[in-house]
């Protein structure tokens, strides 16, 4: 690893692109670093909270569709692991076939600087999900020594080249000392689970009391799956001007009525429990059957920010735990 | 830029001919033509979405066989905000359309088969699809048994064909109404009772039920009763769909997506998913 200053590196890569930095809301362009997890995570960069999808001139045979074209090359600094996991969790939906451009296309316009993280809270749980605060993601990875010195290393191609890394001197043992104490005490706070969910089940813990009762409290406002580095659900919607038409894309939440209300009026979903119980079957069954990773990456989001003080590690607990009797 | 291909992209198409189903106007049929290509190749069961620009899209189920090369056809229940629109454009609008979508019916394991097709209602578009597919390659499968259910004569779709249908004599076509309408000499009964006096075997034979749910919920124990096991009986499903591509989330049924694992599948299958329909 290599030693250097935040703002070395942040202008080092300005060159690439815009600079999107962590800080207390997100991750803001030219932002100051927060030192603790952000409210929001970084999963805007490839899966925008509003997208073009194309815009259409004109009408009948004269109609023209012109594709957006996602090509700002932007770079985001200070995802933590849980984030970067995040988005390499939901990139197993965009980019398997048939593949979406337009995540493609930001995947790869945007380089990727993640942090090791020092900031774990009681509401972090990565470590269940095969992560740590030291896990090593994204194209550069650096620790903050203190507040502006940093050690910082390349993990891609496109990380080697951004930087001129042999005009830094290498972190010094006390640098990587500091680091690995730094990370041990952030491990020995992230919680492991210890998860062992027969996926399978899935049809026996779907509508059963226990999810009824887990998930009794919340109030399907929604507020998890938008600050969730995982949840992608979409809803796509045409925007009518006086001469074009815009399709677009917009973030939308399986906790709503509206999300599986169907035109003839039939709601898959009407009881309140059985959408945040979608929520949490999605990332803890349905994800694993098919990409064979959780879909939840254990940042305590989810957790910091609902206003029923639901907590997604007892759910999964008891779920797990009434597989566990019901099938010895 | 990049060139790929883009699949939220609708492609232009030409209604070419519309025409109502029923008396009360609700279900009408479109004749839809591709403006700049091919009517493309697919399989019996898969579906499109069809747009109204500044409107939305919706998914529909292809009502024509991949054997009627000139044009898609797709009837739609007047319902929601897309079709209401979609039910008021003249002959000759245009519309975008993406598709096929979706993994259609399984029709290359029906091959050598016995094949018994039981609709109730407007479900009957794939259906159709899928007989006149198979009476166009005839030889390929051994009996076909169609049971064909409305609540009343007007609600039966494709009404001519059926005619012809009946006719043939390589095909045993049962039309049935809910209750007894003045003219209506045919079969008078609910889908599952005259299906189990129909009794069709279960040998080498495959099933497939499209219908509203309560229908298929009384028509799989008469299924069972007969000796068809869960892993012959295909159905196909619908939900609200968004980007018909497995993507936004919303059609889910446990780890499947209807739109992209389905909307066609084997109770087999669907037993081992949660009931989330």
């Amino acid at each position: 690893m290599k030693r250097m200053t935040f703002t070395e590196l942040v202008d080092g890569l300005s060159s690439w692109g815009d600079v999107f930095v962590r800080t207390k809301k997100g991750f803001e362009k030219d932002g100051n670093l927060h030192k603790a997890k952000s409210k929001n995570s970084p999963k805007e960069f490839l899966l925008p909270r509003e997208e073009m999808l194309f815009v259409a001139y004109g009408s009948g045979d004269d109609m023209r569709v012109m594709e957006a074209n996602p090509s700002k090359k932007r770079v985001v600094v200070g995802a933590l692991p849980c984030d970067m996991h995040g988005l390499n969790v939901t990139e197993k939906n965009f980019l398997s076939e048939p593949k979406d451009p337009y995540f493609a296309k930001r995947k790869d316009n945007t380089v990727f600087v993640t942090e090791l993280c020092q900031y774990a809270t009681s509401t972090c749980f990565c470590r269940s999900f095969g992560i740590g605060p030291s896990s090593k993601m994204g194209d550069i990875v650096y620790f903050m020594l203190d507040d502006e010195n940093i050690i910082a290393e390349p993990l891609t191609d496109r990380g080697r080249e951004l930087l001129s890394w042999n005009k830094y001197e290498d972190a010094k043992d006390e640098d990587i000392r500091i680091m690995e104490e730094k990370l041990a005490e952030a491990e020995n706070i992230s919680q492991d689970l210890s998860l062992s969910i027969d996926h399978k089940k899935q049809r026996e813990v779907y509508g059963s009391e226990v999810f009824k009762e887990a998930v009794f409290h919340c109030l399907n406002c929604g507020a998890c799956t938008f600050v969730c580095p995982t949840c992608y659900c979409f809803d796509i919607r045409d925007i009518k001007r006086k001469d074009f038409v815009i399709r677009e894309r917009m973030w939308d939440s399986c906790m709503y009525f509206i999300y599986s209300l169907e035109a003839s009026g039939h709601n898959p979903r009407k009881e309140r429990f059985k959408r945040a119980q979608n929520r949490v079957m999605h990332k803890f069954f349905y994800q694993p059957l098919q990409y064979g990773v959780y879909g939840c990456t254990g940042c305590g989001r989810c957790i910091d920010v609902c206003p029923a003080g639901y907590d997604i590690r007892e759910t999964v607990l008891k779920v797990q735990n009434y597989l566990e009797v019901k099938n010895g | 830029m990049a060139e790929f291909i883009n699949p939220y992209y609708p492609k232009k198409a030409r209604i070419e001919r519309t025409y109502f189903e029923s008396q009360d106007r609700s279900l009408k049929t479109f004749d839809i033509k591709p403006v700049e290509c091919d009517v493309p190749s697919f399989i019996p069961g898969q579906f499109c979405e069809i747009s109204l620009l500044g409107y939305g899209e919706s998914p529909f189920g292809i009502a024509t066989s991949p054997t009627e090369k000139e044009f898609l056809r797709f009837t739609v229940n007047k319902t929601g905000f897309v079709t209401s629109k979609l039910h008021e454009l003249p002959d000759g609008s245009i519309v975008g359309v993406r598709g096929p979508l979706g993994n259609g019916y399984p029709v290359e394991k029906f091959k050598g088969h016995n094949v018994v097709i039981v609709g109730g209602g407007f479900a009957f578009t794939t259906l159709r699809s899928l007989l006149v597919f198979m009476l166009h390659h005839r030889d390929d499968f051994k009996d076909i048994t169609v049971l064909y259910g409305a609540r009343t004569p007007d609600l039966f779709l494709y009404k001519e064909e059926l005619a012809e249908w009946e006719k043939r004599d390589d095909l045993n076509l049962v039309l049935t109404i809910d209750k007894p309408y003045e003219g209506w000499t045919k079969k008078v009964g609910l889908v599952p009772p005259v299906l189990e006096e129909m009794a069709p075997s279960p040998k080498d034979a495959y099933a497939v039920v499209c219908g509203p749910p309560i229908m298929i919920r009384f028509t799989l124990p008469v299924l069972f009763k007969l000796g068809f096991s869960p892993s012959n009986i295909y159905t196909s499903l619908e939900k609200r769909m968004k980007c018909g591509i497995g993507k936004c989330g919303r059609c889910n049924v446990g780890d499947k997506y209807i739109c992209k694992d389905g909307p066609v599948f084997s109770f087999e299958e669907l037993n081992n998913l949660p009931e989330d329909l």
